[in-house]
Formats: C-alpha cells, sequence, structure tokens
C-alpha cells in the first residue's frame, strides 16, 4: 500500500503547489457557493410561495358563494406543484414547465406560468446551478489537474525512473488518481457539507428551529443517492484523464483530446441528442394535439347512450319527463367521456417525452454527462416524470372533484320540469352552498420517494457505473503498457 | 510581404492537415444547424397558417349563418308556430367569446437562422371578449422540457459557440509554435516585423474560417427564406457584420494571450478559460444577478388574485350586478328594455350568461390591472438589465443580436404582446356592446370588426440595436489588439 500514498501525497503536493490548478479550483468552488447560496433562496422562496398558494386555492373554493354545482366544477380550484426540497441542488427542468394547474370542468390542462417565461433572454446561456457546476465545471477542473499526470513524468523523464524502482504501474495508476481526489475533495467535500446544511433549512414552511430533537432532513435519501452518482461521474472524468495521458504522445496532445471530449461532452452532445430525440420519438403539435383531441369530442356516442340508458331505467319517453335531475348525469357522463380523451391524448404526449427522454439516457453511452444529468434530475425530483406523476395526481384529484359536484347535482338538483319552469327567472336553479364545498376534501400530494426516482433511473446509473469502471479498466491497462519514452 | 507570409503560412497549415478536419466539422456543424432550423421553422410556417386557415374558415361560415338567418327573416313567416331558428353566426358572444379570434404573428424571414427565445413562445394567441389581459399568452407551449433546456442545435449556436473553438484551435499558437519549433527568429530575420507577420497569418486564419461561414450563412438564409425580398438583404448584411465582429473579437484574442509570450499549452488554456468566462460564466452570472436584482413578483400570486376577485364579485347576485350595469350605463341596454327588464324571459338563456361573463371578465381585468402593471415593470426592469449587462460578454451580444435579425428576439415577442393587448381593445370595444345590447351579428358586421394585422417592428429599429451590438464587439476586439500589438513589442523570440 505503501508505494500508492507516497505517489499520491508526491501528486497532491504538486497540484497544490500549482497556481493554475489553485485557480481554477478555487474559481470553481466559489461558483458552486454562489449556485448553491441561490438555489436555496430561490427553493425556499418557491416552497413558500406554493404552500401559501395552496392554502389559498382552497379559501377561494371555500369562499365561493352559493351556487349551481355545475357552475362551481366550471369555477374549479387551482393545484400547484410542491417545490421538490432537494431542487436548490439540481432544478433541472422545472424553470421550463408550469407549476399551477387549474382543475375545472370539461377540460384537462397542463400546468402553466413556466418560470422561465419570464426571465430575459440570458437564461438560456444556461443557469449557474450547482448540477451545472459539478456536471460542466469541476470535470474541467479534473482535466485541468490530470491531463499531465504521466505525460510531464515522460516529458521530464522520471517517469523512467521510476518504473525503475519497481513501481508497480497499478501502483502508479492507482497513486496519481488518489492524489487528484485527494485534490477534488478539498474542493468538494466543503461544498457537500454546506449542500446537506442547506437541505436541512430548504424547508421554510417546517421551522425546524422550534423542534425539539435533530432537525428533518427530508430530502436525505435523495441528496445522498445523488451525491454518489456525481461521485461516480468525477471517477469517471479522473480515470479518462488518467488513461488519456498515459495513451497521448505529450501532455499538450492530451489535454487537447481531453478539452475534445469535455466539449463534446457538456456542449454539443446534450443539444444533438435532444434534437435527434425529437426527430426519432416525436410528439404531436400544440396545433395537431388541440386538432386530436376536438376529434375524439367530436364523437358523441356516449350522449345516445346516456339518453337511452336514463329514459329506460326511469320508464318515461321524453328528458323533459324525468322525475330526476338530468343535467347532472349529462355533466358527469359528458366528463367521463371528455376525461378518457384527455387522458388517452396527454398518455401519448408524454409518452413521447418519455421515450426521447430514454434516447437520452440510453445515448449516454456516448457521454456520460447525459446520464449525470439524468440522474441528478431524477433524484432532485425536478425531472419530466416527476411533472407528470404531480400532473396525473391533479388530474385524478380533477376526476374526483368534477364527479363530486356532478354527482350531488343528479341527486338533489332540480328536474327537467322544474328546470323549464324557474328558468325563467335567472338564478333560481338549485344552489349548494359552502357544506358542498367543504364536504370536497382538499387537493394534497406527496412527491414520490426517492427509490421512486431511482427506479427509473437503472439505465443511467448502469451506464455512470459502467462509465466508472471501464475509466478504470482502461488506465491501469494503459498504464502498464505505458511507453516510457 | 504579406502575400509571402500568407503563402507560407498556408503551406504550413495545409500539411499539419488541422484546418481541414476543424473546417469540416465546422461545416457539418453548420450544415446540421441548417437543417435543424429549418425544421424548426417549417413548423413555425404551418403552425400559424393553421391557425390563420382556422380563423378564415370560421370567419367564412359564421358569416354565412349570419346572411341566411337575415334572409330568413325577411321571407314571410310560413310558419308562426316556428320561427326561423338563430344560428351560431348571428351570435356574437359566440364568435368574439367562446370561440374567439387567434391573433397571429406572421414567422419572421430569417427565422431559420436563429431559434433564438421563439421556442419559448407561441406565435399566436386567442383573443375573446371572455378573457382578460391576464388570460392573454395564456396558451399551452407542448414541447418537451428539455429541448428548451438545452436550447437548439441551430446557426446561432454554431456561431456563438463553435466559431470561437475552431479559432482558438487554429490560431492558440499563432506564435507560440514557431518559437517553440525555434522558426520564429529564422522568418523574423526577413525584413519583416513581428505584428506584421502574426496580423498575416491571423488574417489567413480569419479568412479561412470566418468567410466560408459568411459564404453558406447567405447561401442557408437565401434558400430558407426564398430569396432576398422582404428585408432579406439588409438583415443578412447585418447577421454578417456580427458574425465578422464576433470573430475578430476571437481572432485579436488569441493574439493577444500570444503576445503574452506563454506556451502553447498555456495559451491554449488561456483562451479556453476566456470561452468559457464568455459563453458560460459570465451570461450564467448575468442571469443570477437580473433575477436577484429584479425578482418577478410570483404568478401564482397573480393566479390568486385573480380567483379571489372574482370571487368577490359573484358575492353579489347575478342580476343585481346587471340591472346596477344597466343602470349607470343606460347606453348599453338593449333595445326597449329598462335595467330590471333587461334580461327578461324572452332572453335565450345563452345570453343570459354571455352578458354577465363579459362583465365579470371585463371588471376582473379592472382590479387586477395593476398588479399586472407591476409584473410588467418588473420584467422591463430586468430586461432593461439585462440589455446593459449583454455589454459584459461578446457572446450575448451576438446571441441577441442575431435573435434581433433572425426575428426571435425578445424584443420582437414584446410587440406582439404589446399589439395584442391593443387588439384585444379594440375587439372588445366592438364586440361588447353588441353582447350587453343583445344584438345579432349581422353579415355586414363580419365585414367591419377590427382584424388582427401583425406590424413587424420598423427596420431602423431593429437595424439600431443590432449595430449598437456590433459596435459592443468591435471596441474590445480593438482593444485587445491593441493590446496585443504592444505586448508584441515586448515579445521575446527565444521563449
Amino acid at each position: 500500500m505503501k508505494p500508492i500514498l507516497i505517489i499520491a501525497r508526491k501528486e497532491f503536493i504538486e497540484i497544490a503547489r500549482d497556481g493554475r490548478a489553485r485557480a481554477a479550483a478555487g474559481i470553481v468552488l466559489a461558483l458552486l457557493l454562489v449556485a448553491l447560496g441561490f438555489g436555496w433562496k430561490q427553493q425556499r422562496e418557491t416552497a413558500r410561495q406554493q404552500a401559501q398558494a395552496q392554502r389559498g386555492a382552497r379559501a377561494v373554493w371555500l369562499n365561493q358563494p352559493e351556487k349551481d354545482p355545475h357552475l362551481a366544477a366550471h369555477f374549479g380550484t387551482y393545484a400547484f406543484k410542491p417545490a421538490m426540497p432537494t431542487s436548490y441542488f439540481d432544478p433541472g427542468v422545472d424553470a421550463y414547465l408550469g407549476a399551477a394547474v387549474l382543475l375545472e370542468a370539461h377540460r384537462q390542462n397542463v400546468p402553466k406560468y413556466a418560470p422561465v417565461q419570464d426571465r430575459t433572454g440570458v437564461a438560456r446561456f444556461g443557469e449557474l446551478t450547482a448540477a451545472l457546476a459539478l456536471q460542466s465545471l469541476v470535470p474541467l477542473v479534473i482535466i485541468l489537474l490530470a491531463f499531465a499526470a504521466f505525460g510531464a513524468e515522460r516529458e521530464q523523464g522520471t517517469l523512467r525512473q521510476l518504473l525503475s524502482l519497481g513501481v508497480r504501474p497499478r501502483d502508479l495508476a492507482l497513486g496519481k488518481a488518489l492524489g487528484v481526489a485527494g485534490a477534488l475533495a478539498l474542493l468538494l467535500v466543503p461544498a457537500a457539507i454546506i449542500g446537506v446544511i442547506a437541505l436541512a433549512f430548504s424547508n421554510p414552511n417546517q421551522n425546524n428551529l422550534n423542534q425539539s430533537g435533530p432537525p428533518s432532513l427530508p430530502g436525505l435519501p435523495r441528496l445522498s443517492l445523488m451525491l454518489f452518482g456525481y461521485l461516480l461521474y468525477f471517477i469517471c472524468f479522473v480515470a479518462l484523464s488518467l488513461f488519456v495521458s498515459a495513451r497521448a504522445r505529450s501532455s499538450r496532445l492530451a489535454l487537447a483530446a481531453l478539452l475534445g471530449f469535455w466539449v463534446w461532452n457538456s456542449l454539443l452532445a446534450p443539444r444533438v441528442v435532444t434534437d435527434l430525440a425529437r426527430r426519432w420519438r416525436p410528439a404531436p403539435s400544440p396545433v395537431q394535439f388541440a386538432e386530436n383531441v376536438a376529434k375524439d369530442m367530436r364523437d358523441l356516442s356516449w350522449l345516445n347512450e346516456l339518453k337511452a340508458r336514463t329514459l329506460r331505467q326511469y320508464n318515461v319517453a321524453r328528458i323533459e319527463d324525468l322525475p330526476v335531475n338530468w343535467n347532472g348525469r349529462l355533466q358527469q357522463a359528458s366528463e367521463e367521456h371528455s376525461s378518457a380523451v384527455y387522458e388517452k391524448h396527454y398518455r401519448a404526449l408524454w409518452d413521447a417525452y418519455e421515450r426521447q427522454q430514454r434516447v437520452q439516457q440510453w445515448a449516454a453511452f456516448g457521454a456520460p454527462l447525459l446520464a449525470a444529468r439524468s440522474y441528478s434530475m431524477s433524484l432532485a425530483g425536478t425531472d419530466f416524470a416527476h411533472y407528470r406523476d404531480f400532473a396525473v395526481a391533479a388530474e385524478r384529484y380533477r376526476q374526483t372533484l368534477i364527479k363530486a359536484l356532478n354527482d350531488h347535482l343528479a341527486r338533489y338538483g332540480d328536474t327537467p320540469s322544474q328546470v323549464s319552469i324557474v328558468d325563467a327567472e335567472l338564478g333560481q336553479r338549485y344552489r349548494a352552498d359552502r357544506g358542498l364545498w367543504e364536504q370536497i376534501p382538499d387537493f394534497s400530494y406527496t412527491p414520490p420517494g426517492a427509490g421512486w426516482a431511482l427506479a427509473r433511473q437503472r439505465v443511467s446509473l448502469s451506464l455512470l457505473c459502467g462509465w466508472a469502471l471501464a475509466g478504470a479498466a482502461l488506465t491501469l491497462l494503459a498504464a502498464r503498457r505505458m511507453k516510457v519514452e | 510581404m504579406l502575400k509571402h507570409i500568407i503563402k507560407q503560412d498556408w503551406r504550413t497549415l495545409a500539411a499539419e492537415r488541422t484546418v481541414f478536419v476543424v473546417t469540416l466539422l465546422l461545416a457539418l456543424g453548420f450544415g446540421y444547424a441548417l437543417y435543424n432550423g429549418v425544421a424548426f421553422a417549417r413548423a413555425r410556417r404551418e403552425a400559424v397558417t393553421a391557425k390563420l386557415s382556422e380563423n378564415a374558415k370560421r370567419h367564412d361560415s359564421h358569416r354565412a349563418d349570419a346572411l341566411r338567418y337575415e334572409r330568413e327573416l325577411n321571407q314571410p313567416v310560413k310558419d308562426p308556430a316556428k320561427p326561423p331558428r338563430m344560428l351560431f353566426g348571428s351570435m356574437p358572444w359566440l364568435f368574439a367569446g367562446s370561440l374567439g379570434l387567434d391573433a397571429v404573428q406572421p414567422a419572421a424571414p430569417l427565422a431559420a437562422l436563429s431559434v433564438g427565445q421563439a421556442d419559448l413562445y407561441l406565435p399566436y394567441t386567442k383573443i375573446s371578449i371572455f378573457r382578460g389581459r391576464h388570460e392573454l399568452f395564456n396558451e399551452a407551449e407542448n414541447e418537451n422540457p428539455l429541448s428548451l433546456l438545452d436550447g437548439r442545435f441551430d446557426l446561432a449556436f454554431v456561431i456563438v459557440y463553435l466559431l470561437p473553438l475552431v479559432i482558438i484551435a487554429l490560431s492558440y499558437s499563432l506564435l507560440s509554435a514557431e518559437r517553440e519549433q525555434g522558426t520564429l527568429a529564422l522568418v523574423l530575420s526577413q525584413p519583416l516585423t513581428l505584428s506584421r507577420f502574426a496580423l498575416g497569418k491571423l488574417l489567413l486564419r480569419g479568412s479561412l474560417v470566418i468567410v466560408p461561414l459568411l459564404v453558406f450563412n447567405v447561401i442557408g438564409a437565401q434558400w430558407s427564406a426564398g430569396g432576398f425580398g422582404g428585408g432579406v438583404w439588409w438583415r443578412l448584411l447585418l447577421w454578417c457584420a456580427v458574425v465578422t465582429g464576433y470573430g475578430l473579437f476571437w481572432l485579436l484574442a488569441a493574439l493577444a494571450v500570444n503576445a503574452l509570450g506563454r506556451g502553447s499549452a498555456t495559451n491554449a488554456l488561456w483562451l479556453a478559460a476566456i470561452w468559457l468566462a464568455v459563453v458560460l460564466v459570465i451570461p450564467s452570472l448575468v442571469n443570477l444577478a437580473a433575477v436577484s436584482l429584479y425578482p418577478m413578483p410570483a404568478r401564482i400570486e397573480q393566479v390568486q388574485a385573480v380567483r379571489e376577485a372574482v370571487n368577490e364579485i359573484e358575492q353579489t347576485e347575478e342580476a343585481t350586478r346587471l340591472v346596477n350595469f344597466y343602470r349607470a350605463r343606460p347606453a348599453f341596454l338593449p333595445a326597449g328594455r329598462t335595467p330590471e327588464t333587461a334580461l327578461d324571459g324572452a332572453t335565450p338563456q345563452f345570453v343570459k350568461t354571455a352578458a354577465p361573463s363579459t362583465l365579470t371578465a371585463e371588471e376582473v381585468a379592472r382590479r387586477v390591472a395593476p398588479m399586472l402593471a407591476r409584473f410588467d415593470e418588473q420584467s422591463r426592469r430586468q430586461q432593461r438589465f439585462a440589455d446593459a449587462a449583454r455589454f459584459l460578454s461578446p457572446a450575448m451580444l451576438t446571441q441577441f443580436a442575431l435573435n434581433d435579425l433572425a426575428g426571435s428576439g425578445a424584443a420582437r415577442h414584446e410587440s406582439f404582446r404589446a399589439q395584442v393587448e391593443q387588439y384585444a381593445a379594440a375587439h372588445r370595444i366592438f364586440f361588447a356592446p353588441k353582447v350587453l345590447r343583445q344584438e345579432r351579428m349581422m353579415a355586414a358586421d363580419y365585414d367591419l370588426y377590427p382584424r388582427y394585422q401583425w406590424r413587424e417592428e420598423p427596420a431602423s429599429t431593429v437595424a439600431r440595436r443590432v449595430l449598437i451590438g456590433v459596435t459592443g464587439l468591435l471596441i474590445p476586439a480593438l482593444l485587445l489588439g491593441w493590446l496585443g500589438l504592444y505586448a508584441l513589442r515586448r515579445f521575446s523570440l527565444a521563449g
């Protein structure tokens, strides 16, 4: 074990003395901390607004004046996507998706008000987040620390001396890797500690200071798994850098090759793969989507079927003669039809997005960033799957809400003969009051746990492991076959 | 002499083959970007056409309805028990309310060159008397959020991100390589100054990259826009100016870094660091500053305010609200009615809901107007900050100028928003009184109602903004060039 540690120590000291490395690491650490601080502030603010809005929405629902239950269904209510406690680390696609969805009769809406629409064009250059720093900037620091690991020794002639001393190439590679890792740890461990502390204070609605006992850390499993993923990602970059350094003819060429890989990995691959995925697994355009929905809505066979069934049930010939409320039944049947249509088309649309996402996950074969990003977003709870889970839960709530209102109308509402009389006087229809509004439970949504997210990221996690293992194996192999000159 | 330098340098470059690989990569990237941009622009044009034809179809069928109903009314009644039935086209609340009209923004001629902010905003929005200002531009955009996060691989991307990398790859060792090989001293034994030598080499590299890029650009733009007419030529001219200015910045940055007299590897690292700062770090810090200094009020608070306003309005009985309204504004009374009988038994049920819905929309809009004004004001401040801060990074200057020229920038969308708001007001002034007075839509009304017509920003406004951007590129570029030439005086040939 000893030679490995000696080599690691020498490598570490060399890095620590290198002004370039110190400056780069310092800048990245500063950016990482700024990103964490800013993300934390944003996350707290969002969580506060969301909780307040959800309470407000309930109050608005309860404070409705007396009205026809179906009008209340049209008025509807709002559901707000809760901010994940881990979103300060990786806000993922949160900014590009809406967080407020109107739940109303006849229509499944998508969550609206994506924050990015209220930002300037500068936002499109990429937002400074901890995830960006870890996915793009830290690999750059790793390259800077390690590109000359073998090349410099070779160019200075010390490599020949080292190997002549009987140092095994494996130990040399491991020692160098450890040295780089030690330098990296100086940068990352403080950031990770600050990250975990920030997590404890990420939810402004749960005041940890007033609780007795240790503060609760709702996102800790997610955060730990996320950090594990980043560890694999960094191992992969350390290994790749050492591999290229061992194989390249000169350290200058090693640097060029590694920077080229970095440009591909961080800059080109995400855009290229997203574009290709969109082409291979196309999703309907907004115009197409609306047309598809409208086409299915025009099918009114459910109406005739409902009429026939209801008339038969009450043994009358005309709707006007029904002894029960017709509108509630009509509305509920129409609701069930439209819900089914929306469900079909949203499922198709969202499945298309998820197919595009899967292309991205598999494309991590060519660019580890794609795996790290997908994994990180998912564990942070800020990817599309989490959004979809929320949207589906909101839709399920909408269906029960509207059904409760329609059923109430069907049961207590006026019969057709009554309506035709009172209809003459505006506003004299059957009305429900606060009693009914209160009977309907509030929307409550608990985001899925870390295990759920992890299960969706098997491909990404496997590919990250694969990259790390392959990198390590290649490095050891290259070290063994290294040319001294 | 310059000719000789360039010729000799070209031979060296050609022998190294880097230049071919790099140019090939750039050409491939360029082709792919153009292909992508054209696909985006085509989808946009299709959406615009679909919306316009939807508008036209609805207009035609409703107008025909109105005409038919008018004719039936003018004919002698056959069966008094069965008066002619009113058709959809005669109902203003349907045409201008429940169905509504789309205000459509046509695609700009160079839309294929830069997707910019266009993928965030739809080029159409529904105008209806039942929708307040807060509901404009509320349509769902079906787009995979990952695409939005990554941005498109379009020409602007190739120019802003990849062009500098190509320039850096070709010129990071402009002088350092010659010095490391020991040829620099040899060259300078000729009657030739170092700065002239450096500029000659720079000129070759610049023209190798920028000239083909400009030619590609012009051909691609001409092809995707289908000619040089309709403002294409001056936009292209400015486009070329922006690309040249940006390229110049990077060439002179390479000169300045080389003039410091360090080794090739150090030069490469310095240039890579500058690139990273310019395209990533500075923009993301500016964004962070914009969001922190001018935080937008939460949209969900706006949602809440609207809902509360509706609840509050509805606390008063609908009938009472209508009577109150007609009392206050007798000009809107249906012919021959009093406020109390405005919606009496003879009024069809749908009119009974349409009139109060119109009033509610109006009232909600009035109540949330101050809040929306606060949003707008903050948004303007944020934009002003971003406009000023773009001078901090040539990449931002370039991206925004290219967006402006392709019509995918913030300004064009803002102009659309302002025009739509103006139009929505005119639309309301025309249709809302018809609903409140319970008037029919006559066939003649269909020829009178205000139509939305997009007005492109004046060329001079766009050109001025872009030219300011170009100046913002040239100043740091020339400054770097001057610093480089100044530092070259102390350049040590031996290293």
